[in-house]
């Protein structure tokens, strides 16, 4: 069965690829008969612009016979044999002045011809992943960043340096896990386009983009991991006339990310060398000192009782610890599993070669030390990069390799350490470290409640670590039968083998209360490894004409990929010796543990038409048509149509606009249409079995149907509405806003559903949500000197969206009811929908203060009346966590080779729901350490006006409440580079071709007008790096 | 060759590849198998199959509380059980525990009835990939546990056709399907469970149990071996004098209880195999009995001293009940004797472990067995006021009591006492309070009757997603 799976789905595969091939063969043919051997030369050159970057799709042709044409290509080179000697060189691209060589006998070949660009904007190419477009004739929402650009708003990673660069692009804060280097970021573009995960229906993040890697779909641990200094381009595709072209998977955006193609020439090694500094930032933590805290304790009245023999048995307590404190403990736990982190990174680049044959190697190392002692990620891998022309085809080649490690640290998570009293000391007075920091007894008989030493495990051979190898090759085939058209053909392969291990030693303080029967349990191993593969393959052919005022650009073709994975794992327990920390060691397998795994297969096809229009560069049209297929879409719906049209004015080739003298651009652009996202489970839409596996019946292991099948089940489809405008003003100033309605229908959700019929809930397309936003971004050259390759410029961002709900199912009700009911993580506020209201609204029950005479908090209920009861139903929203606005500014300037560049990030007016209040100061366990604001600010005795509710003994439980949603803005200086390049220094005599020291910084404060405890479970950094790059 | 040909050549590849792609997009996982791909082989039917009959062996249905948990709670026959039973014990069915015991129960059942009916739904289609007769008796099960487990909703969630036939039950499902079915009246649900009984005895016309056709290990490995573990021919006839008894045809609930009875495929167990601990459950008079793979598990935890949540009996309450007859062999091999503290504690051994590794005698719970054919002919009679005597005694010899002789004076206290001797820990002796809508039973002083106990509630997730007329 399975083996004639895989038959068809190679079958599938290989379609596209053979008939790639033929189309491959068939030009191979063409070129023996029409290239007959003549004494005319043929004419090899490079297309460049003024900064020497090729220009692609430049149409150079025979001036008296326009017939004889070629267009260049991605490297903006072309081959072309005029029939006659001695004719003239016609080289014409959109946005260019025209330039006219003259051939001779003895001209020198290759030819590089250098266009003069009429605006200075028309350089700007938008790669959409099919097709490269001048951004001038584009309709889209897109922006363009070169590598240039990400490298110096950021060294860390490239999603790191996109969010300082695009005000829509958003890493969304993560205050638990703060700068964990294994941690991967939660992205969302333009806001949230579907519901959070609430019962584990998507099969990731619902709001993440998708990425295009060179053509290919990538995931986020591959972006996450790309070596910085191989990218040459990435663009944002924001709105449906850009991203359309993606069909069912783009509702989120698309980002399209290019790596850098070789260069021909000699051969050239190019060194990037980094080294990294990562310093832990603890100023948001206020914590008690020892004295303090014991005060603490002993105002909420841990040692204190009516009873003279247990307060006699207290005091003695109580004074113990007063004389550890007089003996000058006093321990900052904060410090303790925490380092600075030097880590570093190298890159080693290797290109050159012919017009006809190039090469690229690629090796590269990074090691990300995080600032948890033991926390790591390294990353080695490398690639080769080939490209071959013969004719009219080229062929491309990308062959990468990459091998992670991530380790977490031994020393467990960070708040384990912010929780421990400073009155403890972590060794003993021999210098040993401490299993157990302190003991509490509430009364003399009472069981005594023991307090482990956290740094105690990390003595331990603990293990926490995972590892990949992902291998990825790409192919690409392109052949030009004529001027007009090319043909295109991909081929890519990936796969990903990953293994992980956890293991705790039987020592471990977590087993500690394991005693009796399940003492020879302690100890635990467990051990998963997972393997996946990627094919994709497509075939594109793009077509493109001219004529009098008239620009037409046609592209189709079709695609077809697959996706497997599967995951196993096993779990092991029992393993007393310290010393060994192999799962062979295992006594037996967890308890009642069978073997865990898990698998997925994903299969889509698609065509895709896409076409555009110009006249006279200042009426555009762009319109695609993509029809698309996936496996996860039910047997009724598997195919979907994706649209889009997008329609654009150059006013500043208008001739009333031209006389002013003042725009070199001025476009107003409007697009519509359709995308949709498939991040759900893959076998949702089905009817599947399971079996039972721990019983039979009559011999027979029976099956049953594991859920309600929803054949019509599709993507949820997401209508973007976008207007924008693009403005240069003298070449000094540029401006881009964009205004965007987008709705997202067909929502997946669970459909709450009689019980007779068998099952309580069935996923449904309901309920739709709206995205309403703007985003601008500015930028001003103040002073420009091409003499001296100086200037100044200063640049600005700001962006603003808002969702909400606007219809909901009974399934979300069902599941607010839910929530309103749970008896676990009592005090954070729940995700609750409800139509008109935004899916990031904090819900809270209206609070009117703490009572002075009770100490009690005092709440509104629905119907206006006071109460003391905290009652779900009085819940408001209180406050919605997305910001007013949020952006970027700051500047780049260079002079003489010296490079200064800054940028900060800001979000002004988001809601925010304070749990460290909540949690470190009216909450707290006293019997760990506090936030110091507790002594300030609590009610001791009637008549405190205070604003938080009395300490005690045991720890309370605040359910939302208003009290603790405060306005919250913050500036954060995100990155700032310095840099000196030698290139006004004669290098040449060192050997040397170019030479680059710079200096960065990155995420080094964050100001906020809301004080909150950042990086619970993980703490934030901040890094310093120092970078070489060079060229011999 | 001309060249300009091949450049056909990729377009009728693409065109096939696109001609195929809506076979190549119908993936088929590995972790789970589809509802397609199982029902592709005889095996696949037969899986399903088992899968209804061990959704149904689940410690909320069969397993534990619609025999002797919940069940005998309601019809009060322990004297002592679990406190968290206390408000299914005061018939409070709308506190806590009692509901979501009432919500399993529907869930339950609901979910055994969508498996059916994805079974039935596909198996026609594939009606030449059987061998023999499986088709027909597969295919005749499924009609039958359709009807079986509506049958069982309605007896707890319709009201007793004797009592008003027309309020509204439960919904009479018969497609897999996220539709939802009409209510129906609990005289509806009665004449569709009758259709499908009747769909099943005719399809089950070929039961190897009825046609006395020998089966072996060889044959399609033993397949049709054990019928008494399915809803056989017969199991299909027992429901149908079920039926008729319920809903007031005595003749013809005589004719069926008759026709099971009259075929002799079925004999009550013996002294010797009771007394030997190999047969508690009476393994030969099983004429349709679940094989719950966990029910000696279950009755180790909740039917012995040693447990936890335990059901139990007082040595008083069980003489009464047995009227201390020590030549009842019920009364002699059923019940354990606790030790130290439980001394005077009695603990139901019907579903322990018995003392023989016979397939045929372990992990065995009947739901309809021989005993009541003769019980609906004892009824019938009751009900028409003819004589009780003669099918209660066959029960009573069979059981090692004597004959009555004498016409007793009151016979349905009699038929009552007997039935619940016989079926204790069955759940049965509910429905037969309910059947005669007694508003006071032995063990409580609630009026039942005006307590509406005999009528489970809708559960509230049904109530409201469907809008459902209440059914009480």
């Amino acid at each position: 069965m399975n083996n004639q799976l895989k038959f068809i789905a190679k079958r599938c595969a290989f379609v596209l690829t053979f008939t790639g091939a033929l189309v491959a063969s068939r030009t191979a043919y063409s070129q023996v008969q029409m290239t007959p051997v003549r004494a005319i030369p043929k004419i090899v050159g490079r297309v460049v612009d003024e900064n020497k970057k090729p220009i692609v799709g430049a149409v150079v042709s025979v001036k008296s016979n326009t017939k004889i044409a070629t267009a260049t290509n991605n490297s903006g080179e072309f081959i072309l044999s005029p029939d006659k000697e001695n004719e003239v060189l016609l080289i014409r691209n959109m946005g260019f002045q025209t330039q006219e060589i003259k051939l001779s006998h003895d001209i020198k070949l290759p030819l590089i011809i250098m266009l003069t660009s009429t605006t200075d904007q028309i350089d700007e190419v938008i790669v959409t992943g099919y097709t490269k477009r001048s951004k001038e004739s584009y309709t889209g929402s897109a922006s363009s960043f070169t590598g240039e650009d990400i490298r110096r708003v950021g060294n860390r990673n490239v999603l790191q340096s996109l969010q300082n660069l695009d005000p829509s692009f958003v890493l969304t804060e993560n205050l638990s896990l703060g700068s964990n280097p294994n941690m991967l970021p939660d992205i969302q573009l333009r806001g949230q386009t579907g519901l959070d995960d609430v019962r584990g229906d998507f099969s990731g993040n619902p709001n993440l983009p998708l990425f295009i890697l060179d053509g290919f779909e990538a995931n986020l641990q591959k972006i996450y991991d790309l070596d910085m200094n191989r990218v040459a381009s990435i663009t944002i595709l924001r709105d449906a006339s850009a991203k359309a072209i993606y069909g069912s998977k783009a509702a989120n955006g698309v980002l399209v990310i290019e790596t850098l193609v070789p260069k021909e020439g000699k051969l050239r090694i190019s060194y990037n060398g980094n080294l990294n500094v990562e310093a832990p930032d603890l100023t948001s933590y206020n914590l008690t000192n020892a004295r303090e805290k014991l005060e603490v304790e002993r105002q909420a009245g841990r040692y204190t009782s009516t009873q003279p023999m247990i307060q006699q048995f207290l005091s003695e307590q109580y004074n113990a610890i007063l004389g550890d404190i007089a003996r000058g403990v006093d321990t900052y736990w904060l410090s303790q599993p925490l380092r600075v982190g030097l880590g570093a990174k190298h890159g080693l680049y290797l290109e050159g070669g012919s017009a006809d044959m190039r090469y690229g190697v690629d090796l590269n190392y990074n090691n990300l030390v995080g600032v948890m002692k033991g926390s790591k990620r390294d990353n080695i891998g490398g690639s080769v990069n080939l490209s071959y022309r013969s004719g009219k085809i080229i062929f491309r080649n990308i062959l990468n390799l990459n091998f992670n490690k991530s380790v977490n640290s031994p020393y467990g998570t960070f708040s384990e350490y912010t929780r421990l009293n400073p009155y403890w000391s972590p060794t003993d007075e021999f210098g040993q470290t401490k299993k157990v920091l302190g003991e509490f007894r509430s009364t003399p008989s009472g069981n005594p409640t023991y307090y482990y030493n956290p740094l105690y495990n990390a003595s331990l051979n603990t293990k926490d670590f995972s590892n990949y190898t992902e291998i990825t090759e790409n192919f690409y085939a392109e052949w030009q039968p004529t001027k007009d058209l090319r043909v295109t053909g991909r081929v890519g392969f990936t796969q990903n083998q990953n293994a992980a291990e956890l293991f705790y030693p039987g020592d471990h303080t977590r087993f500690t209360e394991w005693t009796g029967d399940n003492f020879y349990r302690r100890g635990s191993y467990t051990m998963t490894d997972g393997k996946s593969t990627a094919v994709s393959s497509d075939i594109f052919a793009n077509w493109t004409k001219q004529w009098g005022k008239n620009i037409v650009l046609v592209n189709g073709g079709g695609n077809m990929s697959a996706l497997q994975s599967e995951t196993h794992g096993m779990a092991a327990e029992g393993f007393l010796n310290n010393r060994v920390d192999f799962i062979s060691f295992a006594r037996q397998y967890a308890l009642n543990g069978v073997p865990m795994g898990s698998e997925n297969v994903q299969r889509e096809v698609g065509i895709l038409g896409s076409g555009s229009y110009a006249y006279d560069n200042r009426y555009l049209v762009d319109v695609s048509v993509r029809r698309n297929a996936s496996s996860v879409f039910g047997a009724n719906n598997r195919w979907g149509t994706f649209w889009s049209v997008g329609l654009g004015w150059n006013l500043h080739h208008e001739a009333f606009i031209k006389k002013l003298h003042i725009f070199d651009m001025l476009k107003v652009r409007g697009s519509i249409g359709t995308t949709g996202s498939q991040n759900f489970n893959p076998y949702q839409a089905m009817a599947t079995y399971n079996f039972f596996t721990s019983s039979t019946y009559d011999n027979i292991s029976g099956a049953y149907l594991s859920a309600l099948a929803n054949e019509d089940l599709r993507w949820q489809e997401k209508v973007d509405h976008n207007i924008g405008l693009d403005v240069n003003v003298l070449k000094r100033l540029n401006m881009r806003f964009d205004y965007y309605v987008s709705n997202t229908n067909n929502l997946l959700t669970d459909m709450t559903l009689p019980t007779s019929t068998g099952f309580s809930t069935y996923k449904e397309n309901l309920g739709s949500l709206q995205n309403i936003g703007y985003e601008g971004t500015i930028s001003y050259q103040a002073y420009r000197n091409a003499k001296t390759q100086s200037y100044i410029s200063f640049f600005g961002s700001l962006a603003h969206n808002h969702n909400k709900i606007t219809k909901i199912s009974d399934g979300l009700k069902q599941l607010n009811r839910e929530k309103d009911e749970r008896t676990d993580n009592l005090t954070a506020p729940v995700i609750r929908y409800e139509e008109g209201q935004s899916i990031s609204s904090i819900w809270a029950v209206p609070s009117l203060g703490i009572d002075p005479a009770t100490g009690r908090e005092l709440f509104r209920a629905k119907d206006g009346s006071t109460t003391y009861i905290w009652n779900p139903d009085d819940q408001v929203v209180a406050g919605v966590t997305d910001p007013k606005l949020r952006g970027t500014f700051g500047l780049n300037l260079e002079y003489r080779g010296w490079g200064f560049s800054t940028t900060f990030r800001y979000t002004l007016g988001q809601d925010y729901y304070n749990s460290t209040l909540v949690n470190r100061v009216e909450n707290v366990n006293i019997a760990y350490n506090v936030d110091s604001r507790v002594f300030e600010n609590t009610w001791l005795e009637p008549g405190d006006r205070t604003p938080f509710k009395r300490i005690t003994v045991n720890p309370s439980q605040t359910r939302a409440s208003t009290r603790f949603v405060q306005q919250k803005s913050d500036l954060t200086l995100s990155s700032l580079s310095a840099y000196y390049d030698f290139k006004w220094k004669n290098l040449k005599r060192y050997g040397l071709q170019n030479l680059k020291c710079s200096f960065f910084m990155n995420e080094a404060f964050v100001l906020s007008t809301v004080k909150v405890e950042r990086g619970t479970d993980y703490p934030f950094a901040r890094s310093f790096s120092f970078a070489v790059q060079t060229t011999f | 060759m001309n060249m300009k040909y091949l450049y056909l050549i990729p377009l009728f590849f693409i065109a096939g590849a696109l001609t195929s792609c809506d076979k190549w997009l119908d993936v088929e996982p590995n972790s789970q198998i589809k509802s397609s791909e199982l029902f592709e082989t005889e095996a696949g039917f037969k899986e399903a199959l088992a899968g209804i009959y061990t959704l149904m062996t689940a410690e909320k249905l069969y397993g534990k509380d619609m025999q002797y948990g919940m069940l005998g709670v309601l019809s009060h026959e322990w004297s002592s059980f679990s406190a968290n039973y206390n408000e299914d014990a005061a018939f409070e069915y709308g506190s806590a525990t009692a509901e979501g015991r009432i919500t399993n129960i529907w869930n339950g059942l609901y979910q055994a009835i969508s498996n059916t009916n994805n079974l039935i739904k596909a198996i026609d289609a594939k009606e030449r990939i059987f061998k023999g007769d499986n088709f027909k008796i597969i295919k005749g099960e499924a009609f039958a546990l359709r009807a079986f487990l509506h049958f069982e909703l309605v007896r707890l969630f319709g009201a007793a056709p004797t009592v008003d036939a027309n309020k509204p039950a439960i919904p009479y499902v018969t497609e897999y399907s996220a539709k939802q079915t009409a209510q129906s009246s609990v005289n509806e649900v009665y004449s569709l469970i009758l259709k499908d009984l009747q769909v099943a005895k005719d399809l089950l016309q070929v039961d190897p149990i009825f046609t006395g056709k020998e089966v072996t290990e060889m044959d399609d490995n033993g397949y049709l071996l054990n019928r008494q573990l399915h809803l056989n021919y017969y199991a299909v006839e027992a429901l149908l004098a079920r039926l008729y008894f319920n809903t007031g045809s005595y003749e013809k609930a005589r004719i069926a209880a008759n026709n099971v009875v009259n075929s002799a495929k079925f004999s009550f167990a013996t002294q010797a195999n009771m007394l030997a601990g190999i047969d508690f459950t009476g393994a030969p008079e099983h004429i349709f009995g679940l094989q719950i793979n966990n029910l000696h598990q279950y009755a180790n935890t909740y039917l012995s001293q040693e447990g936890t949540g335990i059901f139990s009996l007082n040595l008083t309450t069980l003489n009464t009940y047995y009227e201390s007859n020590t030549s009842d062999y019920r009364y002699v091999y059923l019940f354990a004797s606790g030790t130290g503290v439980n001394a005077s504690n009695k603990y139901l051994r019907k579903y322990s472990e018995p003392n023989t590794q016979l397939l045929y005698y372990r992990n065995k719970s009947a739901l309809l067995k021989l005993s009541e054919m003769y019980f609906i002919l004892a009824g019938s009679n009751l009900l028409e006021n003819k004589s009780v005597v003669e099918p209660l005694n066959k029960v009573r010899q069979a059981r090692g009591v004597s004959a009555i002789t004498v016409a007793p004076t009151d016979p349905t206290a009699l038929y009552i006492s007997e039935f619940r001797k016989e079926f204790f820990g069955e759940g049965q002796l509910f429905h037969l309070y309910k059947r005669m809508n007694r508003s006071a039973i032995t063990g409580t002083d609630k009026d039942l009757v005006a307590l509406k106990a005999y009528i489970f509630p809708i559960p509230v997730a049904e109530y409201e997603a469907a809008n459902r007329n209440p059914n009480r």
